[in-house]
């Protein structure tokens, strides 16, 4: 299956990351002509989801560096530098690498019995049953990530789940956080008058008008919740779970919060959030499969050789194996940027554990997607555990994957420890009601959100950012738009891609045409049409 | 010359009444989380909605059906000729296509509706998004009767597929083997049949035919045998019906709410 390239394009995107996703899936859309390829043999990056077995060979970056050539007329940039790349700072099994043989032994056997007992070759043995994420995501049922999957229509390509229950830590346990309207009311950890103060609360949140919020232009949240007159349980629930602010987040950002918090509620399901089924890395190769639909060209695993300016800076064209490529534009992901051009000032990193664990951190007759918003303590940042079944199709039966991320401050074991240590048993082999951490993998990745877009260096060149801090997509959208507009400045963003059935293929006698219509007329009566379905998706 | 495509925009097929009018009888906005979107929960509600009117079961199937092989291998062709009964051979990569929607009238209860999957053409190196093999049933892996290197891909294809699809009971999906372009000069294994028929034991094809999209030679029939065998699985197929909390966003249908939400 080897073949060349073509070798003229509109736009090369080089990596299938979020950002450079979007683009690609923009572009195509409108009828450019897109090469997208990557170095790495599969697709989304640093925002890409693993099976068990290939998540241990993620290659921290090992690239070669060649040196800038100057040839006539023209400036070859090597490709790639190592600011960007991920740190891997353990990569741990807690179980045994087998079950040696045991002796059959009458009393032994009952205990056996009782405990499942997993191994490394017995988890290995399903890997491909994981879907491990290195940028988990959630979205907000009514955010700017599903409003764009459903207007361009790529929702066709995914499926979801809704988060079941979002968790705070509070007072030395585990609580449910009552987010809407009816557990607000049959929450047994909130007193009646504390139910009216958080419902007239939450009320003025959505509808209080500006004098609501009137003086407090300079001050916290907190100092807003607390003037209020709120019970320390109701600020920590608005505070830490529904707003996911600090104590010093500014009031009106809390308001902003809660807002999207609360905006999102009710849509689908119990809680504000969505997961993306078989993890965060489908969702990048659904916009990469709408761009190939309409044309976007795939390729990868390439050697990508070098990136082409003329004196002028301009790009002109990549050399990809041995091929030359031209193209206009050059859309790639930041750590793809020749190493002599990068210019990275900001030194914010994302502290990331993610753990195989055997039961969930709160058990319930059923199985549960849970959110966790620890909440920061004692100088360390707050929190997000995100706890994953089966059911999302990212791990096998009878085990749970967390994540665990917050702000980088020290290196990713020490800034998670103090949450970790509360939800899992300390010591292998120890066991409590507390789950068991079976394998752990700590590393962290620079938050390159706030890097420039354009490389001032070089023109026609733009760069995508890696995973934020974010819950949800909205930064990597406005990213990816803010792109395209500078490349394509009148063009429709994504605008709705037509369902398979609303397109007739007409071939060369019309005869066809009336075959298709004739055909569609044998179909049951009941059908809804689905294109004014859509259009009415936004009335509320 | 070639195919023109637009877009057609009041017939749309889709079975949309019956779950709205499941949904709007729901007596809250917390109902509107279980949607029938997916297509094996809304063909399963399809069916109960149905024998609560009627008394009989028609059985509706919505299958999806990967076509793979090397580039030229006439992939679109044979999609064209089977759903759209035309051929051409200056047919431009398709656009804006995810697959085409076959219905079969299988027999006197049974409809079938076939997703048939185009590679997009363009994800042409072999690298398809998970995307394309999510919860396919079935499978065409093509090549060219004339070039024998197309050939030669076919245990690659059908490898990759194997690895990236399989049954919920971990079996592989069925597939049958398309030589195609039979109506040309053939070479290679493609000569002998017992070696053909040994080929495909081997590599754990349920069948082979020789095709010509073109001359509309044994695509009908090769569909048929890959819809039995489809339909052999049919049990474990919809035995992996999902709960109310997994659902799709296509045509989200919103419950319209106004108050606050908390």
């Amino acid at each position: 299956m080897e073949y060349d390239l073509p070798s003229d394009f509109d736009i090369i995107v080089v990596g299938t990351g979020m950002v450079e996703s979007i683009v690609s899936a923009a572009a195509s859309r409108i009828g450019k002509r897109v090469l997208h390829i990557d170095s790495n043999s599969y697709y989304g990056g640093l925002w890409a989801s693993f099976n068990l077995d290939s998540i241990s060979k993620i290659p921290e970056g090992n690239r070669s560096q060649p040196v800038v050539e100057n040839k006539e007329n023209e400036i070859v940039y090597p490709v790639g530098n190592d600011v960007f790349d991920l740190r891997i700072h353990s990569q741990k099994w807690h179980i045994p690498e087998s079950n040696p043989e045991k002796d059959v032994d009458e009393s032994d056997s009952a205990v056996a019995q009782e405990e499942h007992e997993w191994t490394q070759e017995k988890l290995l043995k399903i890997s491909r049953k994981f879907n491990i994420d290195l940028a988990p995501k959630l979205h907000f049922a009514k955010g700017d990530f599903v409003e764009l999957l459903i207007s361009s229509n790529i929702a066709r390509y995914s499926e979801f789940r809704s988060v079941s229950r979002i968790l705070t830590w509070l007072n030395g346990s585990l609580e449910i956080v009552p987010c809407s309207r009816s557990d607000v009311f049959s929450s047994n950890r909130v007193s009646v008058i504390e139910k009216r103060m958080l419902m007239k609360l939450l009320t003025s949140c959505v509808d209080g008008d500006e004098n609501e919020f009137k003086g407090y232009e300079g001050k916290t949240f907190q100092s807003y919740l607390k003037d209020r007159k709120l019970t320390e349980n109701l600020i920590h629930y608005v505070l830490y779970a529904i707003a996911m602010c600090t104590d010093d987040t500014l009031c009106l950002e809390g308001v902003e919060k809660t807002k999207r918090f609360l905006g999102s509620l009710g849509r689908f399901g119990k809680t504000p959030f969505l997961y993306s089924m078989y993890g965060s890395g489908e969702i990048t190769q659904a916009f990469c499969r709408l761009s190939a639909v309409f044309g976007g060209i795939y390729a990868l695993n390439q050697s990508l050789n070098g990136f082409i300016y003329d004196n002028d800076n301009t790009f002109k064209g990549i050399i990809c194996g041995k091929q030359r490529i031209n193209a206009t534009h050059l859309v790639m992901s930041l750590e793809k940027l020749p190493k002599e051009i990068v210019d990275f000032s900001t030194t914010e990193y994302i502290s990331r554990a993610i753990f195989i664990t055997d039961k969930s951190i709160l058990e319930d007759e059923r199985e549960h997607l849970t959110l966790l918003l620890f909440p920061p303590v004692d100088r360390k940042a707050a929190c997000v555990v995100l706890e994953l079944g089966s059911l999302t199709g990212t791990c096998p039966k009878g085990l749970h994957i967390v994540h665990v991320f917050t702000k980088q401050t020290v290196n990713p074991e020490d800034d998670l420890k103090h949450c970790v240590e509360k939800l899992f048993c300390k010591r292998e082999g120890e066991s409590n009601s507390s789950p068991s951490i079976l394998w752990s993998f700590y590393f962290s990745a620079p938050n390159t959100f706030s890097q420039k877009l354009e490389c001032e260096k070089l023109l026609n060149t733009y760069v995508c950012p890696g995973p934020d801090l974010d819950l949800d997509y909205d930064p990597a959208i406005e990213r990816a738009k803010e792109i395209f507009e500078r490349i394509y400045s009148n063009a429709e963003f994504l605008p709705r891609a037509p369902d398979p059935e609303e397109i007739i293929i007409e071939g060369e006698d019309n005869n066809n045409i009336i075959n298709e219509t004739e055909e569609r007329a044998e179909v049951p009566a009941d059908q809804g049409d689905v294109s004014s379905e859509l259009a009415h998706e936004d009335d509320t | 010359m070639g195919a023109a495509i637009f877009v057609k925009a009041s017939v749309v097929t889709r079975y949309c009444d019956s779950r709205q009018k499941h949904r709007q009888s729901a007596a809250s906005w917390r109902d509107s989380e279980t949607s029938f979107e997916q297509q094996k929960g809304h063909d399963r509600f399809f069916e109960m909605s149905n024998l609560n009117q009627s008394g009989v079961k028609p059985k509706d199937h919505l299958y999806k059906i990967l076509v793979i092989g090397d580039l030229g291998t006439g992939k679109t062709s044979i999609i064209k000729r089977y759903v759209h009964q035309f051929f051409s051979q200056h047919y431009r990569a398709t656009i804006g296509v995810d697959f085409a929607l076959k219905v079969l009238n299988w027999d006197a209860n049974t409809l079938i509706r076939l997703q048939l999957w185009d590679i997009a053409g363009q994800e042409r190196y072999g690298n398809m998004t998970r995307v394309y093999y999510k919860e396919a049933v079935g499978a065409f892996i093509v090549f060219d009767v004339t070039r024998v290197n197309t050939f030669e891909s076919v245990s690659n294809w059908k490898a990759d597929l194997d690895s990236k699809v399989q049954l919920p009971d971990g079996s592989p999906i069925p597939c049958v083997l398309l030589a195609n372009k039979c109506d040309q000069q053939k070479e290679g294994l493609i000569n002998s049949k017992s070696k053909m028929e040994e080929y495909c034991k081997e590599k754990g094809f349920s069948s082979w035919y020789e095709t010509s999209a073109k001359e509309n030679i044994n695509i009908d029939e090769a569909a048929r045998t890959l819809v039995s065998q489809i339909l052999l699985n049919d049990k474990l197929i919809n035995d992996s019906n999902k709960d109310g909390d997994q659902f799709s966003l296509a045509h989200t249908n919103d419950v319209k709410k106004k108050s606050c939400n908390c």
